[in-house]
């Protein structure tokens, strides 16, 4: 499997296929052992590379499940976020008030009301905020890579083009890239993915364009079974 | 038509969950 820059790519797929372990591997995450292979970025391997540092690198996983955090307002984990990525880069550190400048700018994209930043993370957001919220990370860190972890469900229609626009808006950048872990065709409808994989029982069956969601959408994936 | 620039590239991963009971399970990413 391999995303170009400027490519967006669908990954669908029953529950428990492993869509969600494929987004947390190449993030980092802890709890899974690499037997084999290898996962290349910008060609070089990130297996033997920490989560904080791959997320520095320019890989961005929006959490399925987003976490609350209490007593950690908002604005002063996306203003240490981001100023741990730019740092990493070699750029000085963004005072508050440039910071809170350049986030509401931020915030326009995904529609939320500027009173978020004050609240702490996640903290009694509704799903849909929550989403948006993930969605205004991605914004803000610029990320070469950004993995959305079905983003797109619980959202309501509104909700939905919101986040989809937030995605499009990142991807005016040539350079980057979208992985859209999803199950539903709606989402594609709004961002339309260059190529769609299926994942069956931990691999990817079959690769296609987007009238593979379509075919998804008419028959599920009963069909898988005969794979 | 541009110049195709690899970002990630997924090789024949295996993986097993740590820490987990479910001892057998793996997933191969082709």
């Amino acid at each position: 499997m391999i995303i170009n820059k400027g490519e967006i790519h669908a990954i669908m797929g029953r529950n428990g296929s492993g869509k969600s372990t494929l987004s947390k591997v190449i993030a980092g995450h802890p709890a899974y052992n690499i037997l084999s292979g290898d996962i290349l970025f910008n060609g070089k391997s990130i297996l033997e590379i920490e989560p904080e540092l791959r997320a520095h690198m320019g890989i961005f996983l929006a959490f399925q499940y987003p976490v609350e955090i209490p007593g950690v307002s908002n604005e002063d984990f996306l203003r240490l976020a981001y100023n741990s990525k730019y740092q990493y880069e070699g750029y000085n550190e963004i005072n508050p008030i440039d910071f809170i400048t350049l986030v509401n700018d931020k915030l326009k994209t995904v529609d939320m009301d500027p009173v978020f930043l004050t609240r702490n993370v996640n903290e009694g957001f509704s799903g849909g905020e929550k989403k948006k919220n993930e969605i205004l990370q991605m914004s803000l860190l610029d990320s070469n890579l950004s993995i959305l972890d079905e983003t797109d469900s619980g959202l309501d229609i509104d909700a939905l083009k919101i986040v989809s626009k937030g995605i499009l808006q990142t991807l005016k950048n040539k350079e980057k890239s979208v992985v859209l872990i999803t199950h539903y065709q709606r989402l594609l409808d709004y961002v339309k993915p260059n190529f769609i994989h299926i994942m069956h029982k931990g691999s990817i069956v079959k690769t296609g364009d987007a009238t593979l969601a379509k075919k998804l959408e008419l028959t599920g994936y009963d069909w898988l079974d005969d794979l | 038509m541009n110049e195709k620039i690899p970002l990630l590239e997924i090789k024949n991963l295996n993986v097993s969950i740590r820490n987990s009971n479910i001892k057998k399970f793996k997933f191969d990413y082709k």
